[in-house]
């Protein structure tokens, strides 16, 4: 092999080194590091999305807190009010005699049915609360029928739970005569009216209802 | 249209590529070294032949990776001008060869130069066919490329590279800057003095060489006149012979010369046959093209002027070397270049590269705190969630309580909006004697929960309350049927303006007059009087109270 032709050995080697080598870093350049860079651009990019979702639902959050805390005070005031947990029925003894005092019935009797359970449910789930529920017949004898209209809207409001009215019965017993009258005047009361009212008394049970109440 | 800037003019100053020149004459030899088209070294070899291919190898060795351009200005030149069919590029090649082998056989040196389609109704192309005979100075300038460790660039004819000197010296001198042509059909000659020759011209039509003719034997001349005498008379001989091809002797000869000041100021002062004569020094010429470094120790020849001008071109106008070795020479240079342009392509690719790492690093910074900001802000909210579905009973079961009170609070009947209304209607005659009222409650359910987030599953609209309710009116004050009936109807009327809602219909009338009842009058009963019966109407109403 003469010089030149050495030479140019040489050469086409040199070209073919530098043509591999070329081909090397663009390989690497372009088949590995340009779609690694863009693999991570795309999770940063991903990655800072998914940090404003959650920064988004963390506002929702704040606005939820603010509907929550409405919603467990109302809840709370219901709970205090007796519509949520047992039914005390010695309370309620209680209660319907001061408020009979008070609003000048001169006769009362009730009658307070067993408790029934009945389950509230929301479809589909199938889920939902029970719910206590007893019936309050009560009968009353008074002076006027405003008494009357009372004292059942003081027992309504006076219970715990919530107190629905089914059925009221309100009649005149006798017209006042002369002598009834003076009794009156004289301060001897007597009962003019007579009166039924129904209720439904109705509590949500949390918890089973315990025995001896 | 603006003529185009001389692109090679500035490729050349921009790389400014380093080789050497070897102007091979009759008289002698010159060796110059460019860079681009700067002159930067040369030397006249004007001893015998083998002393200078010994200098010259010597000069040559130098600097063994420039390369050689061979510029031939000897006489043993042949030119022929010819035709060839119309061929496409792939054949052109072989066809000139087989043309060139055919005019000049034997010849090593030789190739073809197209001037342009052949004018006239035959297609095909004009050819410049050149060849430099074969002589023992040919031989032995041959021999030494081989010997030498410098490789062979090109091998050149300096008459057919020197064409465009001649016409950019020709709009230089007409204050035309562009440098490109001659006006088509203009004869055009350039006379220059040579060391290694003598008085050379070269003869133009339009863009192409016409003839070129070297006239020996001045070296004994030093008169500027005598000089001018003979540059007259062989003038003329050119005259003459380019007449044969065409030359107009009315249209006249431009013509330029480049040598000795005193000798180009003579020839002003002579008539020579020329329409024109521009006369420059070498160091003006080289001036007015371009070059530097062009101008010999004595200022008069133009040698370094055409090897400069010849050697300096990028691509030759003719290049006369065989095909092959000119094929190796140019698969060496891509070769060579694409090395260089690769390794430059390799050294960006690789900051490329760098950068591109350098973006990567940035970029994983920059995930890893995007990640470890939403891993937090995760945290959080799972906290506060984690907060808000605690405490003794989830918030949504609350929200269902809610919704069942709140059912039960709607369907709840205002009972002093009755008793007002029954009030209202009664007259003074009338009392109620009872009242009985009955309500039917709707059923509570719980509607379904959108989301968790939302108000409960409280029903849109309430469901309506039914109610059935009958009122005994005692109408025992009055005396008179006609108006306790009357009076029932009026209290009818009453009530189903205040309850418009609510169907309302007469149950019992003082006296048996509905249709469901039976009306009985004994004989001298006054029904009318009002006697003896149960003195009551009953009313019913039915229907929503809410």
């Amino acid at each position: 092999m003469t010089d030149r032709d050495s030479a140019q050995a040489a050469l086409t080697r040199r070209f073919m080194g530098a043509l591999a080598f070329f081909a090397l870093i663009m390989a690497a350049c372009f088949g590995y590091l340009a779609p690694e860079l863009e693999n991570i651009r795309q999770m940063t990019a991903a990655a800072n999305d998914s940090a404003a979702s959650v920064t988004i639902q963390l506002n929702d959050i704040s606005a939820r807190k603010v509907r929550d805390a409405a919603d467990r005070n109302l809840f709370y005031a219901l709970e205090k009010d007796g519509f949520v947990g047992d039914q005390n029925r010695l309370n309620a003894a209680r209660i319907l005699e001061k408020l009979r005092v008070r609003h000048h019935i001169s006769g009362l009797e009730y009658q307070i049915d067993p408790v029934e359970t009945i389950s509230i449910l929301r479809q589909p789930e199938n889920t939902g609360e029970k719910m206590s529920v007893s019936k309050i017949s009560l009968g009353m004898r008074g002076f006027l029928d405003r008494d009357l209209r009372d004292f059942t809207a003081a027992v309504k409001r006076g219970l715990p739970g919530y107190l629905t009215i089914t059925d009221i019965e309100m009649e005149k017993l006798e017209t006042p005569s002369d002598e009834l009258l003076m009794q009156i005047g004289a301060g001897k009361g007597t009962e003019l009216l007579k009166g039924s009212v129904q209720f439904l008394w109705q509590a949500v049970q949390i918890n089973p209802q315990e025995d001896g109440l | 249209m603006a003529p185009l800037p001389n692109m090679e003019g500035v490729a050349q100053r921009l790389f400014a590529l380093k080789r050497f020149v070897l102007l091979v004459g009759d008289a002698g030899a010159m060796i110059a070294r460019l860079s681009g088209s700067r002159v930067v070294a040369h030397q006249f070899l004007d001893g015998d032949l083998e002393d200078n291919v010994r200098r010259a190898k010597l000069t040559l060795a130098e600097f063994p990776k420039y390369p050689v351009i061979l510029l031939f200005d000897v006489l043993g030149q042949s030119y022929r001008r010819d035709r060839l069919p119309p061929v496409n590029m792939l054949d052109r090649p072989k066809i000139v060869a087989r043309k060139l082998e055919a005019l000049f056989p034997g010849i090593e040196f030789k190739g073809g130069l197209r001037l342009g389609p052949t004018e006239g109704d035959i297609r095909g192309f004009d050819y410049l066919f050149a060849a430099v005979s074969t002589s023992p100075e040919i031989v032995a300038w041959q021999a030494m490329l081989g010997q030498i460790e410098n490789p062979t660039s090109d091998v050149r004819l300096l008459p057919v590279e020197s064409v465009k000197l001649l016409h950019r010296l020709m709009h230089k001198s007409n204050g035309n800057g562009n440098g490109n042509g001659a006006r088509k059909g203009q004869w055009n000659i350039l006379i220059s003095q040579h060391r290694t020759g003598g008085f050379r011209q070269i003869v133009t039509r339009g863009h192409t060489l016409a003839i070129a003719r070297m006239t020996s034997g001045f070296v004994d001349i030093e008169s500027p006149g005598e000089i001018a005498a003979l540059l007259q008379r062989e003038i003329g001989a050119t005259i003459d012979y380019i007449t044969r091809l065409g030359f107009d002797r009315a249209e006249g000869l431009n013509a330029v010369f480049i040598g000795r000041s005193d000798i180009g100021a003579t020839l002003k002062n002579v008539q020579l046959p020329v329409r024109s004569l521009t006369a420059f020094t070498p160091a003006e010429a080289q001036y007015k093209t371009g070059i530097t470094g062009a101008s010999d120790d004595s200022g008069h020849f133009a040698d370094l002027l055409h090897a400069a001008w010849g050697g300096s071109r990028f691509l030759p106008a003719l290049s006369i070397w065989p095909q092959k070795i000119r094929r190796q020479r140019a698969l060496a240079l891509a070769q060579s270049w694409g090395t260089r342009m690769l390794a430059a392509a390799s050294v960006a690719g690789f900051l490329y590269g760098a950068n591109l790492l350098w973006e990567i690093r940035r970029a994983e910074a920059e995930y890893s705190l995007a990640d470890s900001s939403r891993g937090a802000l995760q945290q959080r909210y799972d906290a506060e969630i984690t907060k808000l579905d605690g405490g003794t009973m989830p918030i949504a079961r609350m929200r269902d309580i809610i919704a069942i009170h709140a059912q039960l609070a709607a369907a709840d009947v205002d009972l002093n909006r009755l008793y007002n209304a029954i009030g209202a209607g009664l007259s003074g005659n009338a009392k109620l004697r009872s009242l009985d009222i009955e309500i039917e409650q709707p059923v509570t359910v719980l509607a379904p929960a959108p989301d968790q987030s939302g108000p409960g599953g409280v029903q849109s609209e309430p469901a309506p309350v039914e109610a059935d309710i009958i009122l005994n009116l005692d109408l025992s004050s009055f005396r008179d049927a006609e108006q306790a009936v009357g009076e029932a109807g009026r209290m009818t009327r009453a009530l189903r303006l205040a309850l418009p809602d609510m169907q309302i219909k007469i149950l019992r009338q003082p006296l048996r007059i509905l249709p469901g009842d039976t009306l009985t009058v004994k004989p001298g009963e006054n029904v009318l009087a009002f006697s003896g019966e149960d003195r009551t109407a009953k009313i019913q109403l039915i229907g929503r109270v809410k």
